[in-house]
Order: C-alpha cells, then sequence, then structure tokens
C-alpha cells in the first residue's frame, strides 16, 4: 500500500490554526457517524466527545468512568469503552478503545489504537503528513 | 517511502466562520460547504437526516488548548 500525503488541515478562519486531521467514521451497532479526527501524538487512548457516544449508541451509563489527565489539567472524568474507527483513504477499519468526554472538537485519535494500525510521518517544515497502514516489523 | 498519493485537502477555514465556534457543524461531502450547524449534536441529526455529511465540533472562538491552537 503506497503511503498517501496530507497537507495539515486549516480549521477556522477565527484561528487559522492547522492541524492534522484526516476523515474517519465511528461505527456503532445501529449507527455510524462520520467525522474528522484530530492525530496526536500526545494523547495516549482515543478520545471522542461524549455527543458521539450517543450518535452511535453507546450508553455511557454502562461504561466505566475513568479519571482523564494531561494539558487541559487533571481531575477530569471520562467514560471507558470500545468501538470500531473506519478510515474510508485507506477502506480499512480496527478497533479501538476509547473515552467518551466533553471535547473542545470531536475526536482525538491517540496511540490506542490509531497508532498501532497506522504509520505517520509528521513532516511540519514541508507543511504535510502520511499515513500508511503499520506493517510488522 | 515509495509512490506517495495525494489526498484531497481539507480546508475548513474557508468555510467555518466564528459563528461556528464551539458548535457541531455538518460539512457537504465534498467539503465545500456548511450544510447546517447546532450547538446539538442530536438535533443537527435530525435536521440533516439522511443527507450525506460530515460532522466536526469547531473548537470554541476562545479556546487555547495546548492541542488545539
Amino acid at each position: 500500500m503506497p503511503w498517501k500525503k496530507y497537507p495539515y488541515t486549516l480549521y477556522t478562519a477565527a484561528h487559522m490554526s492547522d492541524r492534522a486531521f484526516i476523515q474517519v467514521v465511528v461505527k456503532g451497532e445501529r449507527e455510524t457517524f462520520p467525522s474528522f479526527g484530530l492525530i496526536d501524538s500526545g494523547c495516549r487512548t482515543t478520545m471522542m466527545d461524549t455527543a458521539i457516544a450517543d450518535a452511535i449508541g453507546i450508553d455511557l451509563s454502562t461504561c466505566k468512568l475513568v479519571g482523564v489527565g494531561g494539558i487541559g489539567g487533571e481531575g477530569k472524568k471520562g467514560y471507558e469503552s470500545s468501538t470500531t474507527i473506519y478510515v474510508p483513504d485507506f477502506e480499512y477499519e480496527f478497533e479501538t478503545p476509547v473515552v467518551f468526554m466533553d471535547l473542545p472538537t470531536s475526536i482525538i485519535l491517540g496511540h490506542r489504537d490509531f497508532f498501532l494500525h497506522f504509520d505517520i510521518l509528521f513532516q511540519r517544515k514541508k507543511e504535510e503528513f502520511s499515513l500508511n497502514i503499520a506493517r510488522s516489523l | 517511502m515509495s509512490s506517495d498519493t495525494k489526498i484531497q485537502e481539507y480546508n475548513l477555514s474557508k468555510i467555518l466562520k466564528e459563528e461556528h465556534g464551539g458548535k457541531w457543524i455538518a460539512i457537504s461531502s465534498d467539503y465545500k460547504s456548511v450544510v447546517a450547524f447546532s450547538q446539538n449534536l442530536s438535533e443537527l441529526r435530525k435536521d440533516i437526516g439522511k443527507k450525506k455529511v460530515v460532522y466536526i465540533k469547531a473548537l470554541p472562538n476562545d479556546t487555547a488548548y495546548a492541542f488545539l491552537r
């Protein structure tokens, strides 16, 4: 499979910030949710906004409550679950643990398990990043 | 790295405006226009129905999260 090269996504006119976004589809048992995921090497577990749980039919009251820490501070709580993420550009899907919590964006693709399924090359100076399905060593 | 394939750019700055900050946005499948937006995702999904869109939660205009700004 050849690598696929992406320009950084300019986000909003207000911020003019650019980020490593790709399109993904979150798959629930009955519903699917097409969205954008932000690739974040500083994030251990993939995270999604709580509204997505409702959209794909996950009942957060049945999920384990876990503590979440990071740049945004300590003492926050999230709901641990799992889901399937489909990446249309590669026609590839994988199951991943996910923590649902209130986020300022839709999805943050973290090490568990996006980084286990994709090799990622960030080339900030060239204003692009590249992805490929991870190959076994 | 061999024979890279260039993927379509999602330049959301051309379509996302300040009024969209902090809201859920439904973007057309060609990424060229905002179809609708709302504070509430479930209401937005009801309005969209079966139309093919991609959803994104736009960061609030005053957000300064390290991973977002």
